[in-house]
């Protein structure tokens, strides 16, 4: 580690001249803006989501009220668009919880301005994704059949299956992440209802604020919650892919079933997570002006995890090639050679470009901080992420055990509805906390003043004090601007 | 270096080496007497040691990228692990000898330990033709004794231009300041980790998992190398705390940074049973005749009774100790803990590779006692001496660790 970085001052994390008031002013004039202001762009972009939320509410109602079958999924290939939706919206969900617990135990300080709508991606990632499965059961009425509960039929989940253990690890994650989230906010939500004109506003953050006055033993005790609540999304960080991946793994499919796919989907979703930051923060940051809390350093390291992840993936898929070749079965020897040549391959060598190939542009550190290289290659992996499923789940399936009974899948109309629909209601749930909450944390952001070199109205008593120490003095200081 | 660091690390060195030779005596006179037992306790041994030598060039470069003080206080430990890189090519002299020869093959091949091959049935034609329908005339080239030991070639020599590279940047930043040396430390760092990790997969692929060459795990490496790191943070903990009142060790080797490597080391301790849990899980329910048979032989004829201790002693134990904080701070307690890990390293690794050499049943033989003895011993032994032939500081590393415990840590 350099000298530098060992006195690193913090200063590439927020902009210069930044005092505690503005940036409280800053992030909150986003949110309290009185609705007539409201910017264009917002209601462009929500507007446009809500045509999306509109196509989820059609597709839905047909499904439900026809049955599964208007989708094109078949046999050999039972599982599709439905599945392939769960896994990449629940990838995507990842980054939220690594940067506010992972990287908050690790005393990463540059993920400060960036958790907090990492967190909202997730829980609304988590929400779309958790719609597939449970549409897919066709009858979702029923779907409390999953948990396990005495009941009249005498009926009992098949414990054995990583199915239920998805029912568990899903709806855990999406609890916790709720309220990581949700506890995160608080002390802005107090500075927002300290900061709110009108009187709605004023009892609707009020009441969000939960009473909070920044005391010191209100931050000793939050102090103390977060970091139980980071102990505990860290395993959960692990065990919802890894349970996702046992889904496949801990199946007979050739190509589903090799054993290192639990850290490689772990690693995949923080890949597609940290790529879904990156696709909203970029537009965002520039959109409202947010360059000095979202700075060029922040960007540099999202697009370092991305390369790093993006690695440990292709790693994978190497390791895949190896081991079919390496293990002189030929079930996984067919099941490469169809991938690489076989009807979709197409997609498989689109997926090598996307996720392997283009984010190798961010070992030049250049690119890392070029805001339109950031977007194409975060773009790409998106996209790449969503054909490394499409190529795990319809490619293995469509040859399956019987060579008669081998088939191909095309998604229908309402395949696609949904998918389109469930980004709709993402960006429409995502447009709306932008507009309503602290999409950044604002105490959090003020932890870096005082070391950045500039003095802001009530001191700098965390001096000589890492922001990420979570002392209770420093966090009172730090919100003594409301 | 004062005098009473150099009498203790004297003290220390001249220890391993009396440990190290006895056990080498008990390993010559096995190889006399039983040449096949040898070279299986040879081998699981081995692997210890060449987790503390590659888990410090691991360390090292994921230090460089990520920064922390843990790897800031073990850095010249670290760095004298990867001076230790060309001593395990000589002892890796063994193995390339048991790739590329073969005993007279008069304890016949029953498919199971004894056939005409010392270590590698894949070295061994006739086990070839016998598995033919898998056993790939490719295969059996790729797991012959020359592409081996031609791979293990390749693999030690970039490890060692890897490491003496990421040295020679260092030393040069340490004496002069230069800080484009230590721009170049981390510049290797990123491409050389994703090196070191591809080439020691298929190094646990060729020197460890192809002790059974019909079995296979996408998994195997990834669990490989998870267990150096682990080996290398407890060594690092361990040795520290023998120091850890010397000059100039005593100015940094203070509770945090015991705690900081104590959570890296609980950090591995859950990633090891995460990896080692996932691969058994997985071939478990899936119960495949070409993978469960792994696992089978490992869980009967007495194996079970390790793979029981494993999942108590290398993970549930020093997961509930290293939860609490208490105790990763203990700089007189942790040092245990880190030693029991060490022990259960060897275990893990013995009954990853040792089952397949005893097909009727669990029996350790006294040279499965030796051989870890004799190498772990005359590993130290010159590890201690490259740690000596070094500056065990420098102005500028004392300027960062002053900074890093001064300004960032509380």
């Amino acid at each position: 580690m350099s000298e530098k970085a060992l006195h690193d001052d913090h200063s590439e994390l927020i902009g210069p001249g930044h005092t505690l008031g503005t940036i409280t002013d800053k992030i909150s004039e986003i949110a309290l803006i009185e609705p007539k202001k409201t910017p264009i762009g917002w209601l462009a972009v929500t507007g446009i989501a809500s045509l999306g939320v509109l196509m989820l509410g059609v597709t839905v109602v047909n499904l439900v009220f026809t049955g599964i079958g208007i989708w094109g999924n078949n046999v050999p290939v039972g599982w599709a668009f439905d599945i392939i939706n769960f896994v990449w919206w629940i990838g995507i969900g990842h980054a939220g919880t690594l940067i506010s617990a992972v990287l908050m135990l690790l005393r990463q300080e540059w993920r400060t301005s960036i958790n907090r709508f990492a967190e909202a991606m997730t829980i609304f990632a988590v929400m779309c994704a958790g719609m597939f499965p449970l549409l897919h059961t066709g009858r979702p009425w029923l779907a409390f059949w999953l948990m396990p509960y005495p009941n009249t039929m005498g009926m009992w989940p098949q414990f054995r299956s990583p199915l239920i253990w998805d029912v568990f690890a899903v709806s855990t994650y999406a609890t916790v992440s709720m309220l990581f989230w949700y506890m995160g906010m608080i002390p802005d939500l107090a500075t927002f209802r300290d900061h709110a004109k009108n009187k709605i506003s004023k009892v609707v953050y009020g009441l969000l604020a939960m009473g909070w006055r920044g005391a010191a033993r209100h931050w000793d005790r939050y102090e103390t919650a977060s970091l139980l609540l980071a102990g505990l999304s860290t395993p959960l960080v692990l065990s919802v892919h890894s349970v996702v991946s046992f889904d496949f793994a801990a199946g007979l499919v050739p190509g589903w079933h090799t054993t290192v796919f639990p850290p490689y989907f772990v690693a995949g979703a923080i890949f597609a997570g940290f790529a879904m930051v990156l696709t909203l923060a970029l537009p965002i940051r520039a959109f409202y002006g947010l360059k000095d809390f979202i700075t060029d350093k922040h960007l540099d390291n999202m697009a370092k995890v991305l390369l790093a992840t993006g690695l440990i993936v292709t790693y994978g898929y190497a390791l895949e090639l190896f081991i079919a070749w390496y293990s002189g079965s030929p079930y996984e020897a067919y099941m490469i050679t169809n991938r690489m040549s076989g009807p979709y391959n197409h997609l498989y060598w689109s997926l090598i470009l996307c996720n392997c190939t283009i984010p190798q542009l961010f070992w030049i550190k250049r690119f890392r901080t070029n805001v339109w290289m950031l977007f194409f290659v975060s773009m790409s992996v998106n996209i790449g992420m969503w054909l490394e499923r499409f190529v795990i789940i319809v490619q293995s399936l469509h040859r399956d055990f019987l060579p008669s009974s081998w088939g191909m899948y095309s998604p229908t109309i309402w395949d696609w509805g949904m998918y389109i629909g469930t980004i709709g209601f993402f960006l429409f749930m995502f447009m709306h906390f932008i507009r309503l909450l602290p999409m950044i944390a604002i105490f959090e952001v003020k932890l870096l003043v005082p070391r950045s070199g500039v003095t802001g109205k009530s001191g700098g008593p965390s001096h000589g004090k890492k922001p990420g120490s979570h002392g209770p003095d420093a966090h009172t200081a730090g919100a003594g601007s409301h | 270096m004062n005098d009473q660091t150099r009498a203790k690390l004297d003290g220390m060195q001249r220890l391993a080496l009396f440990v190290g030779v006895a056990g080498l005596i008990g390993l010559v006179i096995g190889f006399t007497q039983n040449p096949h037992q040898f070279f299986q306790s040879y081998l699981f041994a081995f692997f210890i040691p060449l987790g503390f030598a590659l888990g410090s060039l691991g360390m090292t470069m994921i230090n460089y990228l990520t920064g922390g003080f843990w790897g800031l206080g073990a850095r010249r430990i670290f760095q004298a692990g990867i001076r230790t890189i060309p001593f395990m090519v000589l002892l890796f002299l063994p193995l390339a000898y048991a790739m590329l020869t073969h005993p007279e093959a008069a304890a016949g091949g029953d498919g199971h330990g004894a056939g005409s091959w010392w270590l590698y049935p894949g070295t061994d034609h006739a086990f070839a033709e016998a598995n033919r329908k898998v056993f790939s005339p490719e295969k059996e080239l790729w797991l012959s004794g020359p592409f081996m030991v031609g791979r293990a070639a390749f693999y030690f020599l970039s490890w060692i231009i890897t490491g003496f590279w990421i040295l020679k940047n260092a030393k040069k930043y340490d004496e002069t300041g230069d800080a484009k040396a230590d721009g170049m430390t981390r510049l290797i760092s990123g491409p050389g980790f994703l090196f070191f990790f591809l080439t020691m997969t298929f190094a646990a692929f060729d020197w460890a998992m192809s002790v059974q060459p019909l079995w296979f795990s996408t998994m195997y490496g990834v669990i490989f190398i998870v267990g150096q790191g682990l080996s290398t943070l407890a060594f690092a903990i361990i040795f520290l705390s023998r120091v850890k009142h010397l000059e100039p060790f005593k100015h940094f080797a203070k509770p945090n940074l015991f705690a900081d490597l104590a959570t890296l080391m609980f950090a591995t301790v859950m990633l090891w049973a995460y990896t080692s849990f996932s691969q058994f899980l997985i071939i478990w329910s899936a119960n495949l005749k070409e993978e469960a048979p792994w696992y089978v032989l490992r869980t009967s004829h007495g194996w079970q009774a390790i793979a029981i201790g494993l999942l108590v002693l290398h993970f549930a134990l020093p997961f509930f100790l290293l939860l609490m904080r208490r105790i990763k701070k203990d700089a007189s307690f942790v040092p245990f803990v880190a030693a029991l890990l060490i022990v259960m390293r060897f275990v893990d690794v013995y009954w990853q590779v040792a089952p397949p050499f005893q097909p009727d049943g669990l029996s350790v033989h006294w040279l499965d006692f030796a051989a870890p003895v004799a190498l772990t011993g005359i590993w130290v032994w010159y590890f201690i001496g490259r740690l000596k032939a070094h500056p065990l500081t420098s102005p500028r590393q004392e300027l960062q660790l002053e900074a890093a415990l001064g300004g960032a840590h509380h």
